[in-house]
């Protein structure tokens, strides 16, 4: 649960709501715009064979989901300005299935007059970590 | 330990695709397309909504899967690409209907665990005024498509 306020303190930690992996977000977000004639595109997110044929138990979530939901609770926590002070690196550690629970996770690491900074990661229902990386909120602009 | 990474100069996976290519595309978010990934990632924000805000702003995480893998290139036929590393700066928020400039380039091939992988940088820009939006490295690996993974 996110405080109302967050304080940053160093070790304080922070999630996003759990998110279901279904079919029908996993093809929002991989299968093309809605209104293309040939939607979904076809590929590992959003067709079973093609998964299955790339060694997948079945479509895989997309990984920039996992992203976006990092990126969510960074604007809950940081609001519209993280969008201009923020900064992320992640590695995608596991394919994320439909069906999947996830959840974005943030543990303040660092915190001095110059920035924030936050192990980042996202856990599926069983505890398995998927992505894991840091993130960091600059007092100052984002470095153009 | 630092993982041993061996540089290629070509990858099976990306026929015809080498390191220093670039590619610049012109992308307008429309509300529609907006929308479409609120639904996609639950985040229904006022900031990214018609009427929630004086002006909405891009999801941040669209601007981001614009370049995602085979947004522009997908790899050969018989091979799958999947994300595995990813750094973004995001410089300034980007705006519902605001003209966008895209540009990618092919930074390395290396190998690694017996595996390929490709690393692209990105930028995305204003195209009115512009103003860098954010920056990226992605890096991108490949399975051959009924070899397993």
């Amino acid at each position: 649960v996110i405080p109302p306020v967050p304080r940053f303190a160093v070790g304080e930690e922070y999630s996003g709501r759990p998110k279901v992996i279904s079919v029908a977000r996993t093809r929002a977000a991989a299968g093309g715009p809605w209104d293309a004639p040939e939607w979904p595109f076809k590929d590992l997110h959003t067709d079973d064979e093609i998964a299955r044929k790339s060694g997948f138990p079945g479509q895989i979530g997309v990984g920039s989901a996992l992203h976006g939901y990092v990126i969510q609770l960074m604007t809950v926590l940081f609001g519209t300005r993280w969008l201009s002070h923020g900064a992320l690196d992640v590695r995608y550690l596991r394919p994320i299935l439909v069906g999947d629970v996830v959840t974005a996770r943030a543990r303040v690491t660092r915190r001095d007059d110059d920035a924030i900074g936050l192990d980042v990661w996202v856990t599926d229902q069983n505890g398995n970590t998927m992505m894991a990386g840091r993130a960091t909120f600059s007092a100052g602009p984002s470095s153009a | 330990l630092a993982e041993t990474t061996t540089p290629l100069k070509a990858i099976d996976a990306l026929p015809g695709v080498a390191v220093g290519d670039a590619v610049e595309m012109d992308v307008t978010v429309t509300a529609e397309m907006n929308e479409q990934f609120l639904f996609a990632q639950e985040d229904y924000d006022q900031r990214y909504l018609p009427g929630g805000a004086e002006r909405p702003i891009v999801h941040p995480g669209l601007l981001v899967h614009l370049n995602a893998p085979g947004f522009r290139v997908g790899p050969a036929s018989g091979w799958s690409g999947v994300a595995a590393r990813d750094a973004v700066t995001f410089v300034s928020p980007a705006y519902v209907d605001e003209p966008l400039k895209v540009t990618w380039t092919v930074a390395e091939f290396f190998e690694k665990r017996n595996r390929p992988y490709w690393v692209r940088e990105s930028l995305v820009r204003s195209a009115d005024d512009g103003r860098l939006v954010l920056r990226r490295r992605l890096h991108s690996t490949f399975n051959r498509i009924g070899a397993g993974s």
